[in-house]
């Protein structure tokens, strides 16, 4: 299963990025092979339907679950017809590195 | 300004995305647009035989709301039937029935997708987890007397289903811990 995780930057060491729609970065991570990469976020510096364009990344790559810190209103509801889980994930000061080892487990 | 709509809750989208009819020749732009909440509004009266007071607790608005809603979804159904108009369900103020679950281990939040029944978190695989709120989606019918579950049909009455051990009548999670 694939899974995004919203970053502010392109390395491990990366903080989780807080706004789904407004990072810089995600991090596909897929458990099947172990493997992950990072896509940058075309929304990051757009003026509006961030959002969107990033649900439209998502469901095109075939990802099931996104790990942000906040979701808008409009992106739940998208994210939720399009079948992806949302992981709302708690304001802390872990980084990419720490959530993947998480999901390995 | 006016006080906001509530958000009608239904519980899965239409499988399709509305009907045409047969032997007619249809302009482009003609249509009857109906919303999902007035769609759901008749699966819920009219497919699952629900009355209002029951129906209108699963989509989360007041018995009157839901009859006026009912009651413009019956008209729209009307005006297509007779004059032979397409419908589109589409637009509404709804949102989709789903689960919220709390990790006490990692602290995420996280939703369950359509009918999943999760036992551990996501992220850290934890067993730990509570659900934030209840809604007809997961629930469970039980039996009284040997505490089997069943899962709930939505749109059944779990007094009207038999446990397949004791043989006696089920309840809904709700009613029975009252009972017992």
């Amino acid at each position: 299963m694939k899974t995004a995780i919203a970053s502010n930057g392109d390395k491990l060491q990366a903080e989780l990025g807080m706004k789904f729609g407004r990072c810089s970065h995600f991090c596909i991570f897929d458990s099947e092979s172990d493997q992950f990469y990072f896509a940058s976020n075309l929304g990051h510096n757009i003026n509006g339907g961030a959002g969107r364009l990033a649900v439209t990344f998502l469901a095109d790559n075939n990802i099931k679950q996104v790990i942000a810190g906040e979701f808008g209103g409009q992106v739940k509801q998208m994210l939720s017809n399009s079948g992806i889980r949302i992981i709302i994930y708690p304001p802390t000061s872990k980084c990419i590195d720490d959530i993947i080892k998480l999901l390995k487990q | 300004m006016p006080r906001p709509k509530r958000n009608r809750t239904i519980l899965s989208p239409p499988i399709c995305k509305g009907f045409v009819p047969i032997g007619n020749t249809l302009k482009s732009d003609s249509g009857i647009d109906l919303s999902l909440e007035e769609f759901e509004s008749i699966r819920l009266c009219d497919y699952d035989h629900l009355n209002h007071a029951e129906a209108c607790q699963l989509m989360n608005v007041s018995r009157p709301t839901f009859a006026r809603i009912y009651e413009s979804a019956r008209q729209k159904v009307a005006t297509a039937f007779a004059e032979g108009l397409p419908i589109h369900f589409i637009g509404g103020k709804y949102s989709m029935s789903e689960n919220w679950w709390k990790c006490n281990q990692c602290g995420s939040m996280f939703s369950s997708l359509a009918g999943e029944y999760l036992t551990k978190c996501v992220v850290c695989s934890s067993t730990n987890i509570s659900s934030i709120h209840n809604n007809a989606a997961n629930d469970e019918c039980i039996c009284q007397s040997c505490g089997a579950k069943l899962k709930h049909r939505h749109g059944q009455q779990c007094r009207q289903l038999y446990c397949p051990d004791c043989k006696q009548p089920m309840f809904n999670r709700r009613n029975a811990r009252m009972a017992l």
